[in-house]
């Protein structure tokens, strides 16, 4: 066998994580040795370029997850229209336990986000573009979170009359950066 | 004051006197020099070429940890564009020796360096087809398997 498809699957796996997905899905077609190793990728960037591609993407991602079962992801990008399958997407991401850099992007602004993202405790990097947060999980702790980036995120306050915005920053204790962007941290008092 | 200084030996038993911090980038080194003091430590799958490569790349690195302690980005930046220039100079065959080299000895930064080096490579191919002949991988799919795969796997633009 040639050099390449003879390293061992983890350092493929290496390999392709340096590679969008777009790019390493490609590999799929190399030979019977590489049909399923882009799935292993501990870097997922799942990004819909196309609205009319809706179904071939969810069978796509659906795919993807579904083949690498548990294996552990560092990197989860996600950029798409809301669906029933985002939150579970991104549910299977975080309970795979390594996920250090998460993105969403979900393209409206009133989404739900899995509580579970508040309480992840690998997480180091974590960038929400177009959300709401309404109120979060009692158990909200990000403990290793450094760096947290915000973009047209609008914060609400909770039945208690705790900001949102107040809430998720004394659940970052090691926060290092913090970016935002047209974002709405305090709600408006009428 | 004199540092410490261990033996590595190659497939082709040739040795290398190496400092031993510069030797130490390696996690596997690192272990067995513990294991084994004032040995010398024998790499029986790694050529004489491959292991002077890997020494050089421990040196410069080695060198700049030390130098700059906490480095300034400058000093980062030349040290990520001398990795760029050291992978750019090796051809494919090699790299792969030392991408192997990397991984056998767990070096994880010469590791990150020849896999986004291998990652860069199949980026620049335009198909599949491309890759296969960059790497010379053999196709053992039928053109219907091909197909078939395409059309699960590609990813929608």
């Amino acid at each position: 066998m040639d050099m390449i498809s003879s390293l061992p699957d983890d350092v493929i796996n290496h390999i392709l994580s340096f590679l969008p997905l777009k790019e390493s899905a490609q590999t799929s077609v190399l030979s019977k040795r590489w049909r399923i190793l882009f799935a292993f990728s501990s870097n997922l960037d799942l990004l819909e370029y196309k609205n009319d591609a809706r179904r071939r993407f969810t069978k796509f991602v659906d795919g993807v997850l579904a083949v690498s079962g548990n294996s552990p992801i560092k990197k989860f990008t996600l950029s798409c229209r809301h669906s029933s399958r985002t939150n579970r997407w991104t549910r299977n991401m975080l309970n795979r336990g390594s996920v250090l850099d998460l993105d969403l992007h979900l393209g409206i602004d009133d989404v739900h986000l899995p509580s579970e993202i508040f309480a992840c405790k690998t997480l180091v990097e974590l960038k929400l573009t177009g959300f709401c947060i309404k109120e979060l999980p009692d158990d909200a702790l990000l403990s290793a979170l450094k760096k947290l980036f915000l973009k047209s995120v609008q914060f609400d306050m909770s039945l208690c009359h705790v900001c949102a915005f107040e809430k998720l920053l004394s659940a970052c204790p090691v926060l290092e950066e913090l970016a935002y962007f047209a974002c709405q941290l305090h709600k408006i008092q009428k | 004051m004199s540092k410490k200084m261990i033996v590595l030996k190659s497939s082709e038993g040739v040795s290398f006197v190496v400092e031993e911090a510069v030797a130490r980038q390696s996690k596997i080194i690192s272990f067995l020099v513990e294991e084994f003091p004032d040995r010398e430590l024998p790499l029986t799958n790694m050529t004489s070429e491959i292991l002077r490569k890997t020494i050089e790349y421990c040196k410069k690195h080695v060198v700049e940890d030390d130098g700059g302690g906490d480095s300034s980005s400058s000093s980062s930046g030349d040290l990520k564009e001398w990795d760029v220039k050291f992978v750019a100079e090796i051809d494919q065959p090699r790299l792969m020796d030392l991408l192997m080299a990397a991984n056998y000895l767990d070096i994880p930064s010469l590791l990150d360096v020849t896999c986004q080096k291998v990652a860069d490579t199949i980026a620049a191919c335009n198909d599949e087809k491309e890759i296969r002949a960059t790497f010379n991988i053999e196709n053992d799919f039928t053109e219907e398997e091909v197909e078939a795969i395409r059309m699960e796997n590609q990813y929608p633009i």
